[in-house]
């Protein structure tokens, strides 16, 4: 059905607006409006229902939302429970972020695609403004003839009366949205083949995708594959640059590591003894950050057994395990600093050796605090903590 | 529209309740003061930085108009002014405020600070350094307020911004970011000086603009309904100040969650501890009221359109977020300086009558400045009342 409109031309929008409310006062039916944005209280002035678009965007994004919601619970509570952080599998605020970006990425798209399939946009479909200028600073109002009695002359004037810069008369064929002739037949054909052509790239990469299907026994196929292997030797591959072929080179023989010197003792009661006589606590009882230092060592790693004061009291010796000797009574008082030191890196009875915790800084260090709990009388170095 | 036409006119009844709400305000605050003597200071910081924030807000929105160049809102620009020359009068008692209580905060007694933090804090946490910056802060914002307010004056005669306001607003706005950042940090978060959040600058800066914006809603509507907007304000632009609201609320909320997750994710003591003292105990429930009048009510009445073209709804949405902010601010403040549960009692209610009462005269006789230099125009799109008017039948 061929449909004889009107097709009138505004350059402001006010116009537009002005000359709807006065073609709708004189009765005449409104075909459509065109506009390049959004026209605030053009659609009350038309009269027409509320656009449903913004329904569409709730519900898209309110699917989107609770489909987030869903797919995190069930990927960190129910198919691979994942302890992050000591938290609960289930933790809300852990999911809002995605939950959030659901709803956005949901509720833009579905917007959009609401809008095309509201307006019949569908791939390959070209569409030509109705008159120039409608995508960008132009507005233009459609005024149908519904019956003999229309006087087209008279509703010209009334449109020109609003100031419509252009009015022209057109037969509109079908009562789809009314888009215009195609101006230019051979591009248009031009367009609509590309889109195919594109339409098929897309099927045919997405079929590859199918075929090609990786086989996750097999590396993958390197493309431009200079970074993934690098030309330096690693520590651990062979190298024909060295005697013993080996990239990673021993050290030299009787080479000390850095701030470590060996200890030149054996593991016994006698050596103990020995290294009491040899050996000096290279710190002095003056010295405040040392005894900061030993304080914090005694009581990170001595207290358990040996108790804050040194008494043999600590936790784990109240709960049963073999009580030390005193620290601050007795034979402990007599031994020199060397034989207690020989002690800590030692260990000696139900004392295990402390070397592998304490550097040789650290031992001399608690030396120095148990010296200070020997003699209460002496001022305590400031830090230490009961 | 000629200038005889826009003369303020408001019953003087309007004006007779301010006074009243400010004096039984004050007095109220003054009594509680005496009979609770250790909620008196935070109530009174809670009070200045409230109204301080108001006239932020009113500069915001005018430097975002200035540099977006938005036209939209020009028929009614003397609300947003007179919010904003109500930042001269607010500043000083802010000032006299936070030097006079500076005791009250932890820091300036010298042990709280001495073991626990770095260098850092403490030297930034100097009583002198602290006054200092208090005072250049506000000096600087007065020094926009003001600025700004006599490059607006000389702009009504243009079409638009001049280069004045527009360089003006691009400055306030750089040095607003950094200056309220840092003032933010030193007057609210260093209430528990061991606590630190990034964001919480940020944070208050939705609140600020939050607030603004409901102020400027409620304003421009009641204007409208019994003032010189009477004609001037269209159901669109009513509309486009819903829509602002709206999105407002959603940043507030957004920055409030960074600032929550980020701490409840990493778990770390001295994080928390600031959340740890409001989740719990009877503060749990203004917490969460917090959220629901800031956001989540607000966010549900106002996603219909038909809401945001209602002056009603918009008053109603309005008065509940501009509560919202009292309690937003309520909830940084008083539950690291007093006690271990929220109490509203003669202090709370007469800092608001005051607040309410104040800084309603104040915006009345900036209105009335204002609309001698900027008189009311219709917008441009002022010929679509009429269609409005018509389509409304």
């Amino acid at each position: 059905m061929s449909k004889r409109t009107l097709v009138a031309v505004f350059e402001r929008e006010a116009d537009l607006v002005r000359a709807v409310v006065a073609v709708r006062k004189a009765g005449l039916r409104i075909g459509d409006v065109y506009a390049p944005y959004a026209v605030h209280g053009l659609d009350r002035a038309l009269g027409w229902r509320p656009s449903r678009l913004s329904w569409a965007c709730a519900f898209s994004g309110l699917a989107g939302a609770i489909f987030m919601l869903w797919f995190q619970w069930w990927t960190s509570a129910v198919s691979w429970p994942l302890n992050v952080g000591g938290k609960p599998w289930n933790s809300l605020p852990a999911f809002v972020p995605i939950i959030f970006e659901g709803m956005v990425l949901a509720a833009g798209l579905g917007t959009v695609f609401a809008l095309l399939v509201v307006a019949r946009l569908r791939p390959g479909k070209i569409t030509t403004p109705i008159a120039p200028g409608l995508m960008d600073d132009r507005f233009a109002l459609l005024v149908e003839e519904t019956d003999a009695a229309f006087d087209a002359v008279a509703v010209s004037e009334l449109l020109r009366g609003c100031h419509a810069v252009e009015v022209s008369e057109r037969v509109l064929e079908d009562d789809s949205p009314p888009l215009g002739e195609a101006r230019d037949a051979a591009r248009t054909r031009w367009r609509r083949r590309l889109n195919y052509v594109l339409l098929l790239v897309l099927a045919v990469v997405v079929a590859m995708n199918f075929l090609a299907l990786p086989n996750p026994s097999q590396p993958n196929r390197e493309f431009l594959p200079d970074m993934a292997h690098s030309p330096a030797y690693t520590s651990e591959s062979a190298n024909p640059n060295f005697p013993d072929g080996e990239t990673l080179q021993r050290p030299v023989l009787g080479t000390l590591v850095q701030g470590q010197m060996p200890l030149h003792y054996a593991a016994t009661d006698d050596e103990a003894l020995r290294a009491g006589r040899e050996l000096h606590n290279p710190l002095s009882a003056k010295d405040v950050h040392a005894g900061e230092r030993g304080a914090l060592v005694f009581q990170t790693f001595c207290t358990p057994c040996h108790g804050g004061g040194g008494q043999g009291d600590g936790l784990v010796a109240l709960r049963g395990y073999p009580a030390p000797p005193s620290l601050v009574t007795g034979n402990t008082t007599k031994m020199p600093d060397g034989q207690l030191f020989h002690i800590i890196t030692y260990g000696r009875v139900n004392m295990p050796s402390q070397s592998g915790l304490l550097s040789p800084h650290d031992r001399w260090a608690a030396i120095l605090h148990i010296r200070s709990l020997q003699t209460p009388a002496a001022p305590k170095p400031t830090g230490a903590k009961p | 529209m000629n200038r005889e036409a826009v003369v303020m006119r408001v019953s003087p009844k309007v004006v007779r309740w301010l006074w009243a709400s400010a004096v039984v305000g004050g007095l109220a605050l003054a009594l509680g003061g005496v009979l609770q003597p250790q909620r008196l200071w935070p109530n009174l910081l809670l009070l200045g930085f409230l109204s301080v924030g108001f006239g932020l807000g009113g500069l915001l929105l005018i430097a975002f108009r200035d540099l977006t160049g938005a036209r939209w809102n020009d028929s009614f620009r003397c609300v947003r002014e007179a919010m904003a020359s109500a930042l001269p009068w607010t500043a000083p008692v802010l000032a006299v405020i936070l030097i006079a209580g500076l005791s009250s905060y932890p820091w300036s007694q010298a042990s709280t600070l001495a073991e626990e933090t770095d260098w850092f804090k403490r030297w930034w946490l100097e009583p002198e350094f602290f006054t200092t910056r208090t005072i250049s802060y506000l000096a600087i914002w007065v020094g926009f307020a003001v600025s700004m307010a006599w490059a607006s004056r000389r702009e009504a005669a243009h079409d638009g911004p001049t280069r004045t306001s527009i360089r003006l607003s691009a400055a306030f706005l750089v040095v607003f970011s950094l200056t309220f950042w840092l003032a933010s940090a030193d007057w609210i978060m260093s209430l528990e000086p061991t606590w630190y959040s990034t964001v919480f600058g940020v944070y208050n800066f939705g609140g600020v603009l939050l607030s603004a914006q409901a102020a400027v809603t409620l304003l421009t509507v009641w204007l409208r309904q019994r003032g010189p907007l009477r004609n001037v304000v269209t159901r669109d632009q009513l509309h486009d100040l819903g829509t602002l609201l709206l999105s407002f609320s959603c940043f507030w909320m957004y920055i409030w969650f960074c600032q929550y997750m980020l701490i409840w994710y990493t778990n770390i003591p001295e994080e928390t501890s600031h959340y740890a003292s409001r989740i719990h105990g009877l503060w749990a429930p203004l917490f969460y009221a917090n959220i629901a009048i800031n956001w989540a009510i607000p966010f549900a009445v106002l996603l219909p359109r038909a809401s945001k073209e209602s002056a009603g709804i918009l008053v109603k949405v309005s008065l509940l977020v501009l509560v919202g902010r009292w309690l937003d601010v309520y909830l940084m403040i008083l539950p690291s300086t007093s006690g271990d549960a929220p109490a509203i009692g003669l202090c709370e209610i007469g800092a608001m009558g005051l607040i309410v009462g104040a800084l309603g005269l104040v915006f009345l006789h900036a209105l009335r400045k204002s609309l001698q230099f900027s008189p009311v125009e219709p917008s441009r799109h002022a010929d679509d009342t009429p269609v409005s008017a018509e389509a409304r039948r």
